[in-house]
């Protein structure tokens, strides 16, 4: 694969990856990070990449493989680096986004990401398979629960004034 | 089917995880068209604020040109890496070559003169083996008469063999 093929090829993926890596992370500067350290590993892999079928699937695999690994080396840090992103997004945002990212924010992880892949960042059931290693049903599932759980809180708040 | 109707249809697979991505789309378009009051105020705002967190998360615009040129540096090294191996190999491959060709005479005056002179002393420990042979062949033959000696006393006893054929007869 010329380097011409790898970025005609590749290149386009980046902005799930980065999703993808900042939904993981919660770090932009992280997420980033991962983004070129796998197009880095894909770029030393490229010969393997030929007989890959499914390259979007699989980058999204490498990706999340990558975060994981950052997030198991760097736990500590990335805990208190999330918690101020949090802060400083709920800042920007106005009240009604505000609130809907603090009701997400209560989410399970797993329903939270599901959430956010999907009603974000409209990743298809296939790509948050692959991105957390759930099977389409599950995933489905949590979607359902999540959304059910958002709404039913916001329908708190906004009843009570919460 | 009025806008409300297909609201709510979308909205009761939306809740169970059934929408696709286009449907899914067409309802946060159908959401985002109403008035702050409608019945569906909840979901609105939901997709709202979805759609929102979404230009929040804006990708950076370096990130395609860095990766770029990460990658170029990359290939770009390996490039560097295998013209600095170029110059050792082709030095290596040319004294190889030059030794081939410019040795090679040398080379074959060197191992004719060593035949030559393997072969004669090979003929010269032939010679010597060769004599030594025939002196042991020599004096060992000496031994080897005592066995005519005892050819002849036992000549004498050929008569047994015909007194043998007479008797089966």
């Amino acid at each position: 694969m010329t380097k011409k093929q790898f970025i005609k090829e590749l290149l386009p993926l980046n902005e799930k990856m980065y999703r993808l890596s900042y939904r993981l992370l919660n770090d932009v500067d992280l997420a980033k990070d991962i983004v070129q350290t796998v197009y880095c590993k894909l770029w030393e892999d490229k010969n393997k990449l030929k007989t890959i079928l499914n390259k979007e699937a699989y980058v999204i695999r490498i990706t999340k493989n990558a975060c994981l690994d950052k997030i198991r080396l760097q736990k500590t840090q990335t805990e208190v680096q999330q918690h101020h992103k949090i802060t400083e997004q709920y800042h920007e945002s106005s009240e009604k986004v505000m609130l809907v990212k603090k009701v997400i924010a209560t989410l399970p992880e797993k329903q939270r990401l599901v959430i956010q892949l999907r009603d974000v960042d409209g990743f298809s059931f296939d790509e948050i398979s692959k991105a957390l290693d759930l099977p389409q049903n599950t995933i489905r599932v949590s979607l359902s629960i999540a959304r059910k759980k958002v709404r039913e809180e916001l329908k708190k708040i906004y009843s009570y004034g919460l | 089917m009025d806008c409300n109707e297909k609201i709510e249809s979308l909205l009761e697979k939306y809740y169970l995880g059934e929408t696709s991505l286009e449907e899914e789309k067409k309802l946060k378009e159908l959401l985002l068209t109403l008035p702050d009051d409608s019945k569906f105020e909840l979901e609105k705002e939901m997709f709202s604020s979805y759609n929102q967190q979404e230009e929040e998360l804006v990708v950076p615009s370096s990130l395609e040109t860095d990766t770029i040129s990460v990658i170029s540096e990359q290939s770009d090294k390996k490039v560097k890496i295998r013209k600095l191996l170029w110059i050792p190999t082709t030095i290596a491959a040319s004294w190889l070559l030059f030794m081939m060709f410019y040795k090679q005479p040398e080379k074959e005056t060197l191992i004719l003169a060593e035949i030559f002179n393997k072969e004669q002393e090979a003929y010269n420990t032939t010679k010597e083996t060769l004599f030594y042979v025939s002196k042991v062949m020599n004096s060992e033959l000496g031994k080897i008469s005592r066995l005519d000696k005892m050819e002849q006393h036992l000549s004498p006893l050929s008569y047994l063999d015909r007194i043998d054929t007479h008797l089966k007869e």
